[in-house]
């Protein structure tokens, strides 16, 4: 697995293009000094070796999803690859990751509404290889720093036909 | 959830379109926007300065963890006694690699995760910078292993 560096000024630039992702090279340029060409080759070099990927956040709020949690799942040994990629290509998963522990698969999930979410739950429960699940509900998300990413060849998650226009 | 009073973060059918346009690519131009929805240019720079205004959204450059020297996850469920779980959550912000917080009505009340160099730079962020904590009567450590994915899409702006 590679990892890339990143310099002082590789930092600066993904810094503010991490508080306004759609600034130009140019103003990018102008804050730090630089010139539009050094921005737009710098940034070629991070996106080309997948160090920074350009994301979408959208409000909670907007988004009507007023539930969410994290999800805890435990698979027969040998389902563990397809259930992690089963979880993670549900439109309402953000992250998912193997663990050690009991529950192998930990997911956060994304709702309507409790009950929505429990019907959710009920059906992934079903799927072949999963043993048991358990759902924590988030009361509050005291911290949560969007300008990581942990990419995989699952996609992004879509949840557009749940929010409500 | 959200701070701001008086941010109204109603969208309608235009703008729920320009989302799910930047939804696709998040680079896309507003010219291609633009003609892709049948709007003027304009239109679309001041929908999305609006919805950027009202925190309705943001596109961001997100730093791809599994290409950073930081790539071992790490989940931590801490039992809070003794402290307000707010209080000992807010202390918990300043830890080395924190991704997320979250908080739970029963115990164990909190959920931590963050990022490594390798388990055990993991076991030395727990035991030098949770542990020690006011208000913390036990943890478990979680360790994360292969295949790792996070996509924050939605956010609390």
């Amino acid at each position: 697995v590679t990892t890339v560096s990143l310099d002082q000024i590789d930092e600066r630039i993904v810094s503010l293009l991490s508080e306004e992702g759609r600034a130009s090279n140019r103003a990018i340029g102008r804050e730090l000094n630089l010139s539009e060409g050094a921005v737009r080759k710098r940034l070629k070099r991070l996106l080309e070796a997948e160090a920074i990927s350009y994301g979408l956040l959208v409000d909670i709020e907007v988004t009507g999803l007023e539930t969410s949690g994290w999800l805890f799942i435990a698979t027969e040994p040998s389902e563990a690859q397809a259930v992690l990629k089963y979880v993670a290509h549900l439109d309402v998963c953000s992250l998912v990751a193997r663990t050690t522990g009991e529950f192998n698969i930990i997911a956060y999930v994304y709702n309507r509404t409790d009950a929505t979410m429990a019907e959710a739950i009920e059906a992934i429960a079903q799927k072949p290889g999963i043993l048991k699940t358990r759902f924590r509900k988030a009361v509050s998300i005291p911290a949560h720093r969007f300008e990581y990413a942990a990419l995989a060849d699952v996609g992004r998650p879509n949840f557009w036909h749940l929010v409500e226009a | 959830l959200s701070t701001d009073e008086g941010q109204v973060k109603t969208i309608d059918a235009l703008d729920r379109a320009i989302l799910q346009a930047l939804h696709v690519d998040p680079h896309a131009t507003n010219k291609a926007m633009a003609k892709q929805l049948g709007v003027s240019e304009p239109t679309i720079a001041a929908r999305i300065e609006s919805m950027v205004a009202r925190k309705v959204m943001r596109v961001s450059v997100q730093r791809n963890i599994n290409r950073s020297e930081f790539r071992q996850a790490g989940m931590i469920d801490i039992s809070v006694r003794g402290r307000a779980v707010a209080e000992v959550a807010q202390a918990l912000t300043g830890i080395t690699n924190l991704v997320s917080i979250t908080t739970f009505a029963d115990d164990p009340q909190l959920h931590v995760l963050l990022m490594a160099r390798d388990p055990a730079h993991l076991q030395a962020i727990v035991d030098d910078e949770i542990a020690p904590l006011a208000g913390i009567a036990s943890l478990a450590v979680t360790v994360c292993v292969d295949d790792f994915y996070l996509a924050p899409g939605i956010a609390v702006l």
